[in-house]
């Protein structure tokens, strides 16, 4: 891993003044928030126009994930004229057991959703630096006018256990501008802070009570200008948060046992405390492991062109190449091809260091009206940009982001292994005795802790969850109580960006409302 | 390629390159052995100086890494070879033990925390292994299951 230095003074301005949330940064991170939101809603609308009310005829998933982008971009040229906005996250539609980063090319084979399908929409945009990403859980019912029931099983588990995460971290990290209300509970050695074990603590057990795990590669981060985790082959300075891994599902299964393991030398993160004024970012999955009967570990696979092959759960043919890349800043190299300079300079001046996907690069994105034409023109467009990408992704200027999918491992299988860490054997030789999790849900939103009116803003992630009845409960009376302090008049004050009104296809309007 | 002697001799190929490798080379020593002063920018203490560049850098010092992986493969000689010298290491280590408890002689106190942490660090490991054993043949998952419960949790709303 590479590692980027900068002047101490341009340190100090880049990492902590510009961070400092007054007026102008928490305008530019609402703004941010509401264009996601209003993302996220136009793309649950083209779903349930075309899947569930059948108002409008059935795109291919790429196109969807066009037209999203488009509405963003076209939003995002209208605010702050004068400073970096950019998507942070194209829009992705993450199906049944993909866990993260497929979203289709126009050129790739069509894709449709099927009855019953789990699909993860997650996106984000950012406005001069300061993001605000967000994911959503959907289910693709039977067409009709409304659910005929509420989605049962391993599913909804999933769904409903992640819909009381979402409320308790959220009520979690407001409690830090509140401190005093913080249930006796679960104060700690410290008095009344907010520890980073303590948020740990809360979303296993939430996770635990409706048969899930916590899938790793999970993340509650503070997020800082440009810093919001958007290139992970980059390793990052000062950062403060909780990432999920294997080792904290093994260290839950000993648990169970009464026993812990004393001899693992990986070094544990730091310890931290949540503290007024940052801004957080939440990104958890959680998979119900309810179908399998083996003890084991839900793990994930990055795959390619060729594993993706081995790996198809339905008759279907998807593309798994990575759709979405982002530049390495670090890697110098001068091309030798035209068209991969042209291109490199492109891409330097329109995305920086945010992801961006091949059709970011025709000249006719953003769409503006959504005609054929243009999605032709579009689609003319990846022969060239096609061409020089190979080279630029050779020399690794550019990194693609590789398409993850969820497995289990059983332990019987980590047992026959010569070591019993899940971080010290040899992965490659257990994937024979993986299985693939298909059931999982993701919900991911951004908050901001503002000190100076003592209030939550949550800039994205307004969106309930789907209708779904699991057949397990919260029996936690401190997680009960730490719902209800959330938005209550004597709780959490929590103020929630909401999503703007897409006046026209492709067209919304920018007016932000919060409550 | 005409050679050195002949009347249209590359010269100007030539003196190129002897240029580039003669800059290469004290590019590379210079990367290679750090001439800086005390007082570079790289100081944490050093206040900048206006002549600084303010560009970004790339970083080349250490960087930690905790969640490395090897590569490295032991081999099965190597891999009996350790576990064998590793056996009698131990049973030097314990007899030592034991002879300094019978005379209570000082000894280097670095060898003593050497042999505790590693006979304890083995039993856990060994222990781990052993209930996740009997758990996985003895398939009683029962501490591991969520029983459902007869009321439910019902999230969302009846519409699309």
């Amino acid at each position: 891993m590479n590692q980027l230095a900068v002047h101490k003074d341009d340190e100090n301005r880049l990492l902590k003044t510009k961070n400092v949330v007054d007026d102008i940064v928490l305008d530019k991170y609402r703004t941010a928030g509401h264009i996601a939101e209003t993302g996220m809603s136009y793309a649950i609308d083209l779903i349930n126009q075309m899947y569930h009310l059948q108002s409008q005829p059935i795109k291919p998933i790429s196109q969807i994930c066009l037209m999203v982008d488009s509405l963003m971009a076209k939003a995002l040229q209208r605010v702050y004229t004068k400073s970096e906005n950019n998507i942070s996250k194209p829009t992705c539609f993450n199906v049944n057991e993909i866990l993260s980063n497929y979203s289709p090319e126009l050129d790739d084979p069509i894709e449709v959703f099927k009855e019953g399908d789990v699909i993860t929409i997650s996106l984000g945009v950012s406005v001069d630096g300061y993001v605000a990403d967000s994911s959503h859980t959907l289910v693709i019912y039977p067409a009709g006018k409304k659910p005929v029931g509420p989605l049962l099983g391993p599913k909804a588990d999933a769904i409903v256990a992640n819909h009381y995460i979402k409320q308790v971290v959220t009520s979690l990290l407001g409690l830090s501008l509140v401190p005093e209300k913080i249930p006796v509970e679960i104060q700690n050695d410290y008095g009344r802070q907010v520890s980073s074990k303590l948020l740990k603590t809360v979303v296993e057990s939430i996770a635990e009570a409706f048969n899930c795990r916590v899938v790793p590669g999970s993340e509650i981060r503070v997020i800082r200008r440009f810093l919001s985790g958007q290139n992970e082959f980059l390793q990052e300075k000062g950062y403060k948060g909780i990432k999920w891994t294997e080792a904290d599902q093994e260290a839950l299964i000993l648990s169970k046992l009464g026993l812990e393991d004393t001899t693992n030398t990986n070094i544990k993160p730091a310890e931290f405390f949540v503290a007024p004024g940052e801004v957080y970012q939440v990104n958890v999955t959680v998979a119900s492991i309810d179908e399998f009967s083996e003890l084991g570990l839900v793990t994930t696979e990055e795959l390619n062109k060729y594993t993706g092959l081995n790996n198809k759960s339905s008759d279907s043919n998807m593309n798994m190449d990575p759709h979405i890349f982002v530049r390495d800043f670090i890697i110098n190299y001068h091309l030798k091809l035209k068209s991969s300079r042209s291109m490199l300079g492109k891409i330097d001046k329109a995305f920086s260091v945010f992801p961006f996907k091949l059709s970011f690069l025709s000249e006719r994105f953003p769409l503006q009206d959504n005609t054929e034409e243009e999605i032709e023109a579009v689609k003319k467009s990846f022969t060239e940009s096609k061409f020089g990408l190979s080279e630029v992704l050779n020399h690794n200027l550019i990194n693609g982001k590789p398409i993850k999918i969820l497995k289990y491992l059983p332990v019987k299988s980590i047992l026959g292994e010569s070591s019993i860490r899940f971080n010290d054997v040899n992965a490659l030789k257990l994937i024979k005795h993986e299985s693939i999790v298909p059931t999982k849900s993701t919900e991911s939103f951004s908050v901001v802790l503002h000190e100076a009116n003592n209030e939550v803003v949550q800039l994205t992630g307004s969106q309930g969850p789907v209708f779904c009845q699991s057949s397990y409960q919260l029996q936690n009376v401190v997680i009960d109580q730490l719902i209800r302090l959330l938005g209550d008049k004597y709780g959490v004050k929590l103020k929630t960006v909401r999503a703007g009104a897409v006046v026209s296809d492709l067209r919304m309007e920018v007016k932000m409302e919060t409550d | 390629m005409p050679s050195r002697n002949s009347i249209n001799k590359p010269k100007d190929k030539m003196l190129r390159n002897s240029h580039a490798s003669s800059i290469g080379k004290k590019r590379a020593s210079r990367t290679r052995e750090s001439t800086r002063s005390a007082t570079s920018r790289y100081n944490e203490d050093a206040l900048p100086r206006p002549s600084d560049s303010r560009s970004i850098a790339v970083y080349t010092g250490n960087v930690s890494n905790p969640t490395h992986l090897t590569t490295n493969t032991l081999s099965n000689k190597k891999a009996k070879k350790l576990a064998r010298n590793q056996k009698y290491v131990e049973k030097r280590l314990q007899k030592d033990l034991d002879d300094q408890m019978q005379t209570d002689e000082p000894k280097p106190i670095n060898s003593l925390i050497k042999l505790k942490t590693k006979v304890k660090g083995e039993n856990s490991t060994e222990k781990i292994r052993k209930a996740l054993w009997g758990v996985v043949n003895g398939n009683d998952l029962s501490m591991f299951k969520v029983s459902p419960q007869a009321n439910g949790t019902t999230v969302g709303v009846q519409s699309f």
